[in-house]
């Protein structure tokens, strides 16, 4: 963003050591300014005590000031009329600058061709006052407000060199910067610019941090970009919007939570899901292998997924369609509109819809013959079938205000999200000979959001509190005698249950109002040593009603069961020291979780008496962690962390269903001691060459493992299984020339049961090994300055497995092992910058292979979507 | 919430049946194919694994020692309901609706040779002989479906809708169980109702129409719980089904009832309750299963002996049975399922005695087990917690030995695919 600074240029040594404060600003002044603009006030204050206001004209409120001073500070009578808290004044003589502190933070370390550090260099953005000079140990950081810059370094004996920069709102950009002698034949000046995702790649804590921005113009979905991390199998069980199984290093289910924006995305009841919420609202998803931070986990045994939604606070406008096969048609529509320079509104939209009729091969179809004695009777035949009844319609709007630079709030986002999902349910589990073809379900949800941020006593403590309120109401219609084939044909036979999924008949709605706190509290004790606490708080309420659901006797009186609510109240307490030692060469990160819930619901057991009885459980458990990494050279970090992780578990699982499943009260936490230990190599050349090697190793020892235990009719979820799970993974980056780019991920992992009857056995449907290698190469300039072509080939492998418990895929029943999948995707963009516009085609299954998702469920065979981007 | 333990129970015996009875006398004189392909000989194991799914092991011998039955084939859902000539019947492995017949090949290797796919699991599949075997289609439960289990083809239906059933309450058949040309079928409700009456209807397979029904009214019988084909036809022509009292444990005993040779209804006179002449005061749970002749004519049965101690404390302190709440009822069934309080007995049918086979160590009472007999042995399961162990027990001398124990899966049971049921 361009800036005019009425600034006059100071020298680099002025600004690393600033001005002392001068009289000026303590001189005691009486003024008054009635429906004043803020700049005819400080003109009027500048001509009254004839002294010099330099400031950014840019930065400048559209407030109006009517305000009388008596005797006042003429430091703190430009302070209110400049009305922005985030400012501080410099003086020097009869000159008075107002300086933004609404800047992003830059730290790095410069050093020279062999790691050394490199001592009392100047490192400045170029064109502005912004800069440092590095310590002894090479390192430097500074503040600057957001924009582009070239960012400088000069030092004596030493090649100058600059490199375009970009710095963000509030953001933290991590530097390294290489410098060549004089005295090297390789004169060059490398200059690093990370990204929010790539720092977050190189914490002390192993996550895979995924940049979407790249991907933003393509027409793919977040669980295909997914897909081409380490460690993590997204699976679904149909197209878009059909439920989604994440496995991350082995875990699965309730033990790998995702999070949107920090939050747990069940809060947004099931209106947020992974495979609906397009690339383009994403800015990144971080991927927590095991060990979770304070200030994102919860009660996640096996690592989680964080969405962080687009957070620019330029204006900006992006808006993209795509249409893509089975008739999907995708809009998005991101903005942000700056009101004034404190204030913004911006939203996040997208509309989602698809038929999802895609074709599964060689599926069994029931058909009704007359058997030899003239009575009806069945075949089953092998087809290729399109799916039906399995329409998805989505859509989400976010309005959010965002207000800066408050007296009580750094920052201030009110936010307010609708989101509706309609969903013809097709079947979910394993293809069998009939179809399901009338369930439906709809969910509607409502929340609210705030989010405040404040910093104190100049930055050394800051706080951070996230709320949300949430309405749910998902309502489901399985209440159909009818049955259907793969054709689509409803047979004369009627299903007996008067339902497709259900056991009986259901017209269930139920509501559940949720609510969730997150209070965060940052304390830098020196630069290299900070504390963080954080407490999250959930409460969750649900009830509903089934009008044709069964009905208990209370009294004699017939009452729905779902009308009954059941509450569940939880708190995670997480504190964490952060320190560095060694010049910032180690990095340690010690944290401590405690975990508490409390759960209250009708107790089925005492049930059909004369009044509802109600039961309450509650546990206090503790988790502790630790994580470390050293920089052992500028291009290379080992690291290593650990956490005894806890999960919860949920209401169904200690109370039931009021149904099949029975209560046990008994029920204890989840537990896991998750370990990773990795290492990455990282080197950068002249004209954008690089190369990137990571290489990690993870062991999970899983205790008390919930799982239901069948008693014919009925489910019970125990404790019991035990699972000791290890893998390896490997992610290599290189960019061997400018525009291309080529990256591999290969991961090979095992989960095997560790006790009772299958001890030996893989925990089954859990891909053991799986790679994907693909390659980016960019035409820049082509047809006309400034307008790019972009070309992508991605190839995912996964290795056979079993979906049953089995001690040897070789001798396993190959009826049930999935098969080796070989998937190549490919997709070309064209980006017309001046214009902002972009096209992209991606084809999906470019050889149409025969490939699965959960359970053996058939994936679409090629299939392509077609996609728009405008942006300005 | 005692109507959902007690169907839980129901369906836990009903299902617990198919598995329990094995019994060669088949009085069929249809010829059998020769099937040089597939084995006739030998066993099959079948167990769980936790997650669920089955897997099933061929044995060309009987084991010895301790053996591991957890590196066999794995399905999705195979439940052997009946063999016949080598082969079994069974629920479709990879779940779907169905019947299947699987068969091992020459290799030993587990398959499913053909099947009959249904639009709804199967409940109960039965096989005569080689030419004719029963089923009923949940999607028509009043009608019986009849096989050539040989082509395993449906060939022909029995419109059974005129057999009684009381009130509106939808029924299905717990069993068949042939006796000549007839095939008796006890019904239950599919909706898990029980009811008071053992109602038993008949048709004949060589009109394939229905016959007739009978009753035994009153007296609380709980579900029926036959187990197979003809195991409970004596060698007079006497058939003998069992019923299972009731379930919830109030001073009605499981009972023996016969229909004797020659007559279609279940005789009045003939009480006869093995629980309660084992030990008179086992009111709450006089239960027994398994009930088969053997082919020396003996009969057998697992009974059970006594009411696990504290059962009896959780009653006392209640102040009597009838004074359980719901959680202490469920806590009760708990500790019966999993107590072991069930005795392999020899019973004589016309004396009505009970007589414990010394040497065979109790048992859980509602595991599934097996029971076959090999070279004028009888195998008799048992499930303790410290393991799952085939006893051999010879009729006629009375001499018993443990024959080989069972490892590598949950709720392990052993078949003889020469000996049909």
């Amino acid at each position: 963003m361009l800036r005019k600074f009425l600034i006059v240029l100071f020298g680099i040594g002025c600004i690393q050591h600033g001005y002392g404060q001068s009289d000026i600003l303590l001189r005691k002044v009486t003024i008054s300014f009635e429906n004043q603009s803020v700049k005819e006030a400080l003109n009027k204050l500048k001509k009254q005590e004839n002294c010099f206001l330099i400031y950014a004209d840019d930065e400048i409120s559209n407030r109006i000031v009517n305000q009388k001073f008596e005797k006042a500070l003429l430091g703190e009578i430009v302070k209110k009329i400049w009305g922005k808290s985030n400012m501080t004044l410099k003086a020097s003589g009869n000159t008075i600058r107002i300086i933004s502190v609404q800047t992003g933070n830059l730290k790095g370390r410069v050093t020279d061709e062999n790691g050394n550090p490199v001592p009392f260099a100047s490192v400045f953005l170029q064109n502005t006052t912004y800069g440092a000079q590095t310590d002894g140990n090479g390192n430097f950081s500074f503040s600057a407000p957001p924009g582009e810059y070239s960012l400088a370094i000069s030092m004596l004996g030493y090649r100058d060199g600059s490199k375009k920069i970009l710095v963000t709102e509030n953001g933290r950009l991590n530097v390294s910067i290489t410098i060549s002698s004089f005295d090297e034949e390789l004169r060059e000046v490398v200059v690093i610019g990370k990204t929010e995702a790539k720092t977050i790649s190189e914490e002390a804590i192993t996550i895979s941090s995924l940049d979407t921005k790249k991907f933003q113009d393509q027409a793919l979905g977040t669980e295909e970009v997914l897909k081409t991390t380490t460690g993590l199998v997204v699976r679904q069980s149909g197209g878009l919007g059909s439920p989604v199984s994440i496995n991350l290093n082995g875990f699965s289910g309730n033990a790998v939570r995702t999070y949107y924006d920090g939050i747990p995305m069940e809060v947004y009841g099931n209106a947020l899901r992974l495979n609906t919420i397009p690339i383009d609202a994403l800015e990144r998803v971080d991927v927590y292998k095991g060990v979770m931070p304070i200030d994102v986990g919860t009660d996640a045994l096996g690592g989680g997924l964080n969405l962080v939604p687009v957070n620019q606070s330029d204006d900006y406008l992006r808006t993209s369609y795509s249409v893509g096969s089975f008739n999907t048609h995708r809009i998005t529509f991101n903005g942000l509109k700056n009101l004034s320079s404190r204030t913004s509104l911006s939203t996040i939209s997208y509309l989602n819809y698809s038929d999802n009729d895609y074709e599964m091969r060689d599926i069994p179809s029931l058909i009704e013959i007359e058997l030899p004695d003239g009575s009806p009777g069945f075949e089953e035949e092998r087809i290729n079938a399109r799916r039906f009844h399995d329409q998805h319609i989505s859509g989400f709007i976010e309005g959010k205000l965002r207000i800066k630079e408050l007296k009580w709030a750094d920052r201030l986002e009110l936010a307010v999200v609708y989101s509706k999902t309609a969903d013809e349910i097709h079947n979910a589990g394993a293809i069998r000979n009939t179809a399901i073809g009338e369930v439906e379900r709809e969910i509607d949800v409502f929340s609210q959001r705030v989010d405040y941020r404040k910093n104190f006593f100049k930055d050394k403590i800051s706080a951070r509190y996230f709320g949300v309120l949430s309405h749910t109401v998902d309502k489901i219609n399985d209440s159909t005698n009818n049955m259907y084939n793969w054709r689509r044909q409803i047979l004369d036979i009627t299903n007996p249950f008067g339902a497709e999924i259900s056991g009986a008949p259901s017209l269930l709605q139920r509501e559940n109002l949720g609510t969730a706190h997150r209070l965060k509290l940052t304390y830098n004790i020196t630069r290299h040593i900070y504390v963080k606490v954080t407490d999250y708080y959930r409460y969750t309420r649900q009830k509903g009603e089934d009008p044709l659901g069964e009905r208990i006797a209370i009294d004699g009186e017939l009452t729905d069961p779902n009308s009954l609510p059941s509450t569940l109240n939880r708190n995670i307490f997480g504190a964490e020291l952060n320190a560095n030692f060694f010049e910032d060469k180690l990095s340690t990160i010690t944290f401590f979780k405690n975990y508490f819930y409390q759960a209250e619901s009708v107790d089925i057991f005492r049930l059909g008496g004369s009044q509802l009885e109600f039961s309450e459980i509650q546990n206090n458990s503790n988790g502790y962690g630790f994580a470390l990494k050293y920089q052992l050279h500028p291009t290379v970090f080992i690291r290593t962390s650990v956490e005894q992780a806890i999960r919860i578990p949920t209401e169904t699982e200690i109370f039931g269903d009021l149904a099949a499943i029975i209560p046990n009260f008994d029920l204890e936490p989840e537990e896991s001691l998750n370990w990773n230990v990795g290492a990455q190599f990282e080197k950068r050349f002249k004209n954008d060459r690089s190369i990137l090697l990571n290489v990690s190793g993870f062991i999970r020892n899983r205790e008390n493992l919930i799982r239901p235990r069948f008693f014919f009719d009925r489910i019970e979820f125990i404790n019991e299984a035990v699972v000791d799970g290890k893998g390896i993974e490997l992610a290599v980056k290189i960019s061997p020339l400018k525009n291309l780019s080529l990256q591999g991920n290969f991961t090979s992992q095992s989960n095997e049961i560790a006790a009772g009857i299958d001890i030996g056995s893989e925990v089954p449907n859990i891909p053991l090994t799986f790679y994907n290698v693909g390659a980016n190469y960019r035409i820049e300039d082509l047809f006309k300055p400034g307008n790019s072509l972009q070309l992508s080939w991605t190839y995912l492998f996964v290795d056979r497995f079993s979906i049953n418990t089995v001690q040897d895929l070789n001798t396993a029943n190959p009826d049930f092992i999935v098969p080796k999948q070989h998937v190549h995707n490919a997709g070309v963009s064209y980006k017309l910058k001046p214009q902002g516009l972009a096209f992209s085609f991606n084809l999906q299954n470019v050889f149409n292979a025969e490939i699965f998702d959960n359970f053996r469920i058939p994936r679409p065979g090629i299939n392509y979507a077609f996609k728009i981007n405008y942006s300005f | 919430m005692r109507l959902n333990s007690t169907l839980t129970l129901a369906c836990l015996l009903s299902l617990l049946m198919f598995f329990s009875a094995c019994s060669d006398d088949d009085d069929s004189s249809v010829p059998e194919p020769d099937d040089p392909v597939n084995k006739r000989t030998g066993f099959v194991s079948h167990g769980f694994t936790s997650s669920g799914s089955r897997i099933m092991k061929y044995f060309e011998e009987l084991p010895t020692g301790t053996v591991d039955i957890s590196d066999g084939t794995d399905f999705v859902n195979p439940t052997i309901q009946s063999v016949h000539n080598g082969a079994l019947f069974t629920r479709r492995p990879d779940g779907s609706p169905g019947f299947s017949k699987m068969v091992v090949n020459a290799g030993g290797e587990i398959i499913e040779e053909a099947f009959i796919p249904l639009s709804s699991p199967g409940i109960g599949i039965s096989v005569r002989d080689s030419l004719t075997g029963v089923f009923e289609d949940p999607a028509n439960p009043d009608i019986i479906r009849v096989f050539n289990p040989t082509t395993f083809e449906v060939t022909g239906s029995i419109d059974m809708s005129a057999g009684f059933v009381p009130g509106d309450v939808p029924q299905q058949y717990a069993a068949f169980i042939f006796r000549g040309d007839d095939v008796f079928a006890p019904i239950t409700g599919s909706d898990g109702t029980i009811f008071t009456d053992m109602i038993v209807h008949q048709a004949n397979l060589s009109t394939n129409t229905f016959v007739g029904d009978t009753r035994r009214e009153g007296n609380g019988s709980g579900s029926i719980t036959p187990s197979g084909s003809a195991q409970g036809l004596d060698a007079a022509g006497n058939l003998y089904l069992p019923d299972v009292g009731n379930l919830l444990g109030d001073d009605i005993s499981a009972r023996l009832n016969k229909i004797p040779a020659g007559s279609s209804q279940i005789d009045p006179t003939y009480v006869f309750e093995p629980g309660v002449t084992l030990n008179p005061q086992n009111m709450l749970f006089p239960l027994f299963f398994g009930f088969r002749f053997l082919e020396s004519g003996k009969a057998i049965a697992l009974v059970n002996s006594e009411i696990p101690q504290e059962v009896q404390d959780i009653i006392t302190d209640a102040g009597g049975f009838a004074n359980l709440t719901a959680e202490q009822f469920v806590q009760v069934q708990l500790i019966v399922v999993e107590a072991e309080t069930g005795l392999w007995c020899e019973i004589e049918v016309d004396a009505m005695t009970v007589t414990p086979i010394d040497g065979i160590p109790v048992t859980k009472l509602f595991d599934r087990f097996s029971v076959f007999e090999y070279n004028g042995d009888a195998y008799l399961q048992v499930n303790a917690a410290a393991e799952s162990a085939l006893y051999r027990w010879n009729p006629t001398t009375g001499a018993v030995s443990k024959a080989f124990v069972m490892t590598g899966l949950n709720v392990p049971v052993f078949y003889n695919i020469a000996e049909d049921f």
